[in-house]
Formats: C-alpha cells, sequence, structure tokens
C-alpha cells in the first residue's frame, strides 16, 4: 500500500491547508452578516483538520485523526451555542449586521 | 458541504443587502490575509522535515478497528477526552435550546 | 507600699484632672473647684510623707515601674527617684499649689469655664510632679514638655482675645526653642555616658569616668539653653511679661513659683556635670547677672502691676542661676523656695487688687488702697520687705548668701547682683506706694466698689506671708539645715561660709543699699508724690526702658519676618511648582488616555482585526525569530 503523500508530496497540502485558513480569515474581517462570519470559522476549522490528518498519514499515526474526532465535536458545539447567542442579538437589534453592536464604544 | 450549500441558499443573501464597507475595512481584511498566510508559509517552510523518504510500514494504522482501539483504550488511548466531548456536547445542546428560548411576556 | 504612695501622688492630680474635664460642667461650680484643691492636697500629704521617711532614713528613695527601652546599651527605664532635693521641690510645689487652687476657687468663680481651669491647673500639678520625680532625663523631659502645654494653655485662658493667644503661642514657641537645646542635651549626654540615669551619670563621674570634656562642654551648654527657655533668660525671657495675659493664679503658680524654676531644678540635679566644664559655669554666671541686671532695668518705669512683678521675677531668677553659675548650688535653691514664697504671696495680693479694681491693672489709676484692704496690704507689704532683701524677711538670707558667694567668686559680677538688688527694692516699693499710699486716682465708680476680697482670697496671702516672713531661718550662714539636708545630692564636701568680718559688711552693704532704694522710691512717690506719666509723654531713656529695650521689636524683624519670608516664598514659588509638576504627571496621563481611547470603538471586526495581528506577531516570534 502506497503512501498517499508520495504521490502528492506534503507541500501540496500545506499549500492548501494555508490558502484555506488565510481564506476563512479574510472572511471573518471582511463580511458583516454573522452567519457568514460563522461559515468562514468554519471554513479555518475544516483547515486545520486536513492537516492534522495530513500529519497523521505523514507519522503513519492514528493521534492525529482521533484528534479530527474531538475538533469536529468541539466545532459542532460551539456552532450551536454561537448560532443561539445570534438569536438573542438577534432578537434586541434585530438585525444580524455586527456593526451595530458598537454600545461599549469608549 | 451540502448542508453548507442549504444554508447559503436558505439565508437569501442579495446583493443589496450588502451594506458598504468602507476602504479600510478592505485594506485590513487584505492586508491581514497576506500577513497571515505570509507568517505561515514562512513557518512550516522553515522546518525541516523530520522523515526523509515517506515510508509504508504496511502496518494498518487507520482502519476503523484500530481507530477504535486508540479512541477507546483506557490507558493510552483517548477515553477520558472522550467522555469529556460527549459532556461538552451535552452541556452547549442545553446552552443552545436555553438561550434561545423565547421570553414569556409578564401579564400584568 | 512606696510604689501604691508614688502611685498616688503622681495620679492624684491626674484623676483632678479627668475629672474636672469630663464631669466638671455638670458639677456646681464649688464641686469642681474643691475636688481640683482636693487632688493637689493629697498630693502634698504624700510629699510631707516621704519628707519624713527620707529626713530620717537619709537613703534616697528609687521606684521602678517598667522598663522603657533598649538600644544597644543604652537603657531607660519608667522609674522614679525620691531623693531630697525632688522631695524639698515636691513640698513647695504641692504646697503653694494648694493654696492657690484655694485661691482660685474665689478668684475665678465668675468665670463659665471653672472647670477647665482647674483641669488645666491639675493637670500642670501632674506633669510638674512628673518632671521633679524622674529618675532620668528622658521622664523629666516628659514632665518639662507637659508644664509648657499647661503653661500655654493656661495664658491663652481667655481664648476670646487673640492677644492672649498670641501670648500663649510667644510662650510655647520660645519654650520650644528651649526644649530643643534640651534634646540636644540630652543626646550628647545619652551618647557620652550611655545612659541618662541621674544615678548612673553620678556614679560614672563620681568614679572618675573619663569623658571628652568638649562634648560635655557642649552637651552641658545645650542644656542650659533649655534652661533658659524654661527659666526666662537672655535670650529667651521675652515670653514671662507677655504671659502675664493669663489670670493671676496662673501667673502666681507657673510663672513665678512652680514652672520658671525647673531650669534650675534641671541644672541642681546634674550639678557634678556641671562642675567639670567651668566655662560653662561661668556663662551662666554672666548670662543670669546680666539678665537680672536687664530686668530691673525694664522694671524701673512698668506700670502695670502684673508686669512689674514679671520682670522683677525674670530678675530673681537671674541671681538664680548666678549663683548656679558660681557652684553655689544650694545657696540657689535656697533663694528659689524663699523666691517661691514671696513671689506667689505678690502675685496673689496683686491678684486681689486687680479683683477690687474690677480688673484695672494699670497702677496710674490706683492709689491708697490700704484704706480700703487691709489683709492684703499688710500682707503685700511683708512679701515686698521679703523681696528688698530687709533683714528677718525671707530675701534678705538666700539673697545675701547669693551676694556672698560672688563677692568671693567674682567681684564684677558682685557689683552687678548688688545693682539689680538695689534697682529691686526700688521699684518693688514703687509699686508699693502707687498702689496702696496716697490718694485714690481712679474713677468714682470704681471706688464704690473697691472692698477687701473673701476670705478664700486672704487666707493663702496670709499664709503665704507667714512663710515670708520664717522661711529664712531654714539656712543661717554659718549652720544651715538646708545645706546639711541637700548634702547627699553633690559629690564630695561642699565648701563652707564662715560667719566672719566679710559676711557682715558684705550684710552690711546689703541692706544699706536696699534702704537707699526704698529712700528714693518714699522721695518720688510720697514725698515728691509723683505719679509716671501717661504712655504718651515718655521720652528719652525712660521710653526705651519702657519698651523693653525694644528687644521683641528686634526679634520679630530679625526672626520672626526673616521666618514668615521664607514662608510665604515657598508658597508662592516652591509649592506651585512642585504642584504644578504633580498636576502635570496627571494631565500627560490624562492625554495618553484620551489618545489610547480610539482603540475602544467597539466594532466587533476592529478587534478581530486585532486578534490576527497577535496572532500572526506571535507565530512570527516564535517560529521565525528564533
Amino acid at each position: 500500500m502506497q503512501n498517499v503523500l508520495q504521490q502528492i508530496g506534503i507541500e501540496n497540502y500545506i499549500y492548501l491547508s494555508t490558502l484555506l485558513f488565510c481564506i476563512g480569515i479574510f472572511g471573518v474581517l471582511f463580511r458583516r452578516n454573522a452567519i457568514v462570519m460563522f461559515m468562514s470559522i468554519e471554513i479555518m476549522l475544516n483547515a486545520v483538520n486536513l492537516l492534522l490528518v495530513v500529519f497523521s498519514t505523514y507519522h503513519q499515526d492514528a493521534s492525529g485523526q482521533v484528534f479530527v474526532f474531538f475538533s469536529m465535536a468541539v466545532a459542532a458545539a460551539e456552532v450551536a451555542v454561537g448560532l443561539a447567542i445570534l438569536v438573542g442579538i438577534y432578537r434586541n437589534i434585530h438585525s444580524i449586521d455586527i456593526d451595530k453592536l458598537k454600545n461599549l464604544k469608549g | 458541504m451540502i448542508l453548507l450549500l442549504f444554508t447559503i441558499m436558505l439565508m437569501n443573501l442579495n446583493k443589496e443587502d450588502e451594506r458598504h464597507k468602507s476602504g479600510l475595512t478592505i485594506i485590513a481584511a487584505v492586508a491581514s490575509f497576506c500577513l497571515v498566510a505570509f507568517v505561515l508559509l514562512a513557518a512550516f517552510l522553515k522546518s525541516m522535515p523530520i522523515i526523509e523518504e515517506y515510508y509504508v510500514s504496511g502496518e494498518d494504522y487507520q482502519s476503523i478497528k484500530v481507530l477504535g482501539q486508540v479512541l477507546l483504550d483506557e490507558k493510552n488511548g483517548f477515553m477520558i477526552p472522550f467522555e469529556f466531548a460527549s459532556v461538552l456536547l451535552l452541556v452547549s445542546m442545553i446552552g443552545a435550546v436555553l438561550l434561545s428560548k423565547k421570553e414569556e411576556k409578564i401579564s400584568l | 507600699m512606696e510604689t501604691s504612695l508614688l502611685l498616688l501622688l503622681l495620679l492624684a492630680p491626674f484623676a483632678g484632672f479627668l475629672f474636672n474635664v469630663f464631669l466638671g460642667k455638670k458639677v456646681s461650680r464649688n464641686v469642681s473647684g474643691t475636688i481640683g484643691t482636693i487632688a493637689v492636697a493629697i498630693s502634698f500629704a504624700v510629699a510631707l510623707n516621704f519628707f519624713f521617711q527620707i529626713n530620717n532614713t537619709k537613703q534616697p528613695i528609687q521606684i521602678d515601674l517598667f522598663h522603657w527601652m533598649t538600644l544597644g546599651n543604652f537603657n531607660v527605664n519608667f522609674s522614679f527617684l525620691l531623693d531630697q532635693l525632688s522631695i524639698l521641690w515636691l513640698l513647695f510645689v504641692t504646697g503653694i499649689g494648694t493654696l492657690i487652687h484655694i485661691y482660685s476657687i474665689s478668684y475665678m468663680h465668675d468665670d463659665e469655664n471653672l472647670h477647665k481651669f482647674f483641669a488645666y491647673l491639675n493637670l500642670f500639678i501632674f506633669f510638674m510632679i512628673t518632671l521633679v520625680t524622674g529618675s532620668n532625663l528622658l521622664i523629666m523631659f516628659i514632665g518639662w514638655e507637659g508644664v509648657g502645654l499647661c503653661s500655654y494653655l493656661l495664658i491663652g485662658f481667655w481664648y476670646k482675645n487673640q492677644d492672649y493667644n498670641d501670648a500663649a503661642k510667644k510662650a510655647f514657641i520660645m519654650n520650644r526653642i528651649g526644649d530643643l537645646g534640651f534634646l540636644i542635651g540630652i543626646f550628647t549626654l545619652g551618647y557620652l555616658f550611655s545612659s541618662v540615669d541621674f544615678a548612673t551619670i553620678k556614679t560614672a563621674v563620681a568614679t572618675g569616668k573619663s569623658v571628652d570634656l568638649g562634648w560635655l562642654g557642649f552637651g552641658t551648654l545645650c542644656l542650659f539653653i533649655g534652661a533658659s527657655g524654661k527659666s526666662a533668660q537672655i535670650p529667651l525671657y521675652t515670653w514671662l511679661p507677655d504671659a502675664m495675659a493669663g489670670p493671676t493664679p496662673v501667673s502666681a503658680l507657673i510663672h513665678a513659683a512652680t514652672m520658671v524654676t525647673a531650669g534650675i531644678f534641671m541644672i541642681t540635679r546634674l550639678n557634678f556635670l556641671f562642675n567639670l566644664t567651668p566655662d560653662i559655669q561661668m556663662v551662666i554666671a554672666i548670662i543670669g547677672a546680666v539678665t537680672s541686671l536687664v530686668a530691673a532695668f525694664i522694671a524701673l518705669v512698668q506700670n502695670d502691676i502684673k508686669k512689674v512683678l514679671a520682670y522683677s521675677t525674670v530678675s530673681q531668677l537671674g541671681l538664680m542661676f548666678l549663683a548656679l553659675g558660681l557652684g553655689a548650688y544650694e545657696i540657689a535653691v535656697f533663694h528659689v523656695i524663699t523666691h517661691a514664697f514671696f513671689k506667689a504671696c505678690l502675685f496673689l495680693g496683686s491678684g486681689s487688687v486687680i479683683h477690687a479694681m474690677h480688673g484695672e491693672q494699670d497702677m496710674r489709676k490706683m492709689g491708697g488702697l490700704r484704706k480700703y484692704m487691709k489683709v492684703t496690704y499688710i500682707t503685700f507689704l511683708i512679701a515686698t520687705l521679703a523681696i528688698s532683701g530687709i533683714p528677718i524677711f525671707a530675701g534678705f538670707f538666700s539673697k545675701d548668701e547669693i551676694l556672698m558667694v560672688a563677692f568671693h567668686e567674682n567681684k564684677a559680677l558682685w557689683v552687678i547682683a548688688s545693682l539689680a538688688s538695689i534697682m529691686t527694692a526700688f521699684y518693688m516699693f514703687r509699686l508699693l506706694y502707687l498702689t496702696f499710699f496716697k490718694e485714690f486716682r481712679g474713677t468714682e465708680e470704681q471706688k464704690h466698689h473697691l472692698h477687701e476680697s473673701p476670705s478664700l482670697i486672704t487666707f493663702p496671702l496670709i499664709v503665704l506671708a507667714i512663710l515670708s516672713t520664717v522661711g529664712g531661718f531654714i539656712s543661717f550662714p554659718g549652720h544651715s539645715w538646708l545645706n546639711e539636708y541637700l548634702k547627699p545630692i553633690f559629690i564630695g564636701a561642699r565648701e563652707e561660709h564662715h560667719l566672719d568680718g566679710t559676711t557682715y559688711m558684705l550684710m552690711g552693704i546689703a541692706v544699706v543699699g536696699a534702704l537707699i532704694g526704698i529712700g528714693i522710691a518714699y522721695s518720688n512717690y510720697i514725698k515728691k508724690s509723683q505719679v509716671p506719666s501717661e504712655d504718651s509723654e515718655i521720652t528719652g531713656f525712660s521710653k526705651v526702658l519702657y519698651n523693653k529695650f525694644y528687644v521683641d521689636e528686634i526679634y520679630m524683624a530679625v526672626i520672626v519676618k526673616p521666618i514668615y519670608a521664607i514662608a510665604s516664598f515657598s508658597k508662592n514659588f516652591i509649592e506651585t511648582a512642585l504642584s504644578g509638576f504633580i498636576f502635570g504627571l496627571g494631565k500627560v496621563t490624562n492625554m495618553v488616555g484620551t489618545q489610547g481611547k480610539v482603540l475602544q470603538n467597539g466594532s466587533v471586526g476592529f478587534y478581530l482585526f486585532a486578534f490576527v495581528i497577535g496572532t500572526a506577531s506571535i507565530i512570527a516570534y516564535l517560529f521565525l525569530a528564533q
């Protein structure tokens, strides 16, 4: 059984993961719709998971993939709570534009 | 990914809804994009590969059976984080439900 | 047993003070005054008891209360020493104190703050007892400061008058200047002897321990500065005449009999040290003599009864310091005792006169009072005879001994002292004639109210007059009970004066001088019926004397005004600069904060951007900068 990394080379995976992460950052900073921001964060998390799996194959160790399990579980929990908070915010200001949350301006 | 697609479709994003952002925001976002990309790539490329040749040990390390053993092994497995993760999910579910409950109007 | 008696001695006046402070307003005036008097009378009784005890056993009693502090090999205990000297002082302090308390019950009975008056008097007696019975210089200093405080409180008793407050402040501040000298002296002695305990120092000197005489001289000089502050010698004497602003019992007690003698007490206590530094003794003698003369000059033309008596006190204290400076400590103590008797009698008598004149103190408005106030007149006459040095009365013996010692040691000082004594006789009889003889010069209104004072006032006068008469008998030149009694407080033998030709000649000269002074006064004020002129008509040398040689004005210009100038300079320049600097720091912080406020604009996007920048920089630092 061949190591898939022999075919593709680990640098490509790293470039891909970095690209995804940076796209996620761009989305978080640029978009003002809160739900789109959440999705960008999911993109970042996915980039990290990808990198974890890549290194798990690189070291022929299963711990990386187990870590991805937990990462996904935590991501799910975080999205659940984050969306619940967003619902609360929406009830107060009737919009999901985060630029409206300027009450703490000092 | 299908779920993501469904979410985007359900959100009903319009071009008019998107408010005009100041140029400063665009510059900031692009700058941080480039900065983070640069830093991460530099960090990755600076580190030397530990393993010279990709090796294949032939040993099965990632089939579901092995994965299950790694995950649920008590001594050198991830049993305890597993349990904690389940508690975390429970708590987040309770939290999500609690935070988005409809507030009851107090009748005078 | 002795400890409890000592505590009774100390704390009875203090208890009187506490009673009058807390409960004085609630009880009637008579009760308040009586409690105060009984407190001091208890102390007098205990002092008498100790006197008989020590007279029999001739052993001093040292009572240790507790250990106070130890610094290296410098050890100070809170303990009290009752020996012949302190018992003697206690007797006349508490005795005359009791009499003055009795006097004050009647004198101050119109005053609304009577309980405060007795509280302060009791506090004063308490501190004076502490001063006198302390066994080391630090406890004496506690008493020293305390009597200064009580003097301030009592001089400014009628606080509604700003002049009296200024006089009280002046007294306190001048005392403080002296206290600084006293403290430096204590420190020097502590450094030289590793102890400030009297008994320890005495044994150290007696066993011939060698100390640096230069430092010892400096220390004794500083102690003398402290004594001159308390006992009103040049240059710190100007507070005493101004202190006459206080009620007359205060002047009698504090500024005639007790507080001003504290300096002499201290020097007598440390006589062995002063004997080792003859230069300082000469300084003391000269200052004493000069003070005596200067004060006598000023007293010649004063018109306020109490001011004459005040300057007379300064003059007599000068004579006592002259005796101390010549090494004749027992004679100084003798003169202290006799002076206490007749000066207290004079002050109380003048108080009686002022009481009858309803507050008038100017002698030019008095006259002929002997018709109306017989008892006051007779006691006043006896006291005046005593102070002038007429034989048999107390002042003759003590003053004569001082003159004898001066003659033997230093003729120039003898001349100065004799001159001062002649002037004393003159101005005291001038006071007597102007007040009690001829016709009354006041208003008709005042003449109607003239009457003899009540018995509570005349009783102390009579007692003090009797003491002024017989008080001299405790020490005759030749064989003196007082000298025998005080022997243990000195080291080594003391030289005795013998009754011989020189002695009688000197006595004769002194009496003749006094009679000359009386004669001049008689001729001026009785024969020629002179009355001192009004203030605006005084000219020439009399004007200089009347304005006290302008010493107060000199002090004002040379010392007080520069201090005010420094103070206002500090206030206007230094304080504004400093506060500007401090506020400037605040302003800088404010500015920085205002600029930094921009970072908190509340927009979440901006905060996220900051996150990213921070994370990137951390990664850059950790991975790339190594």
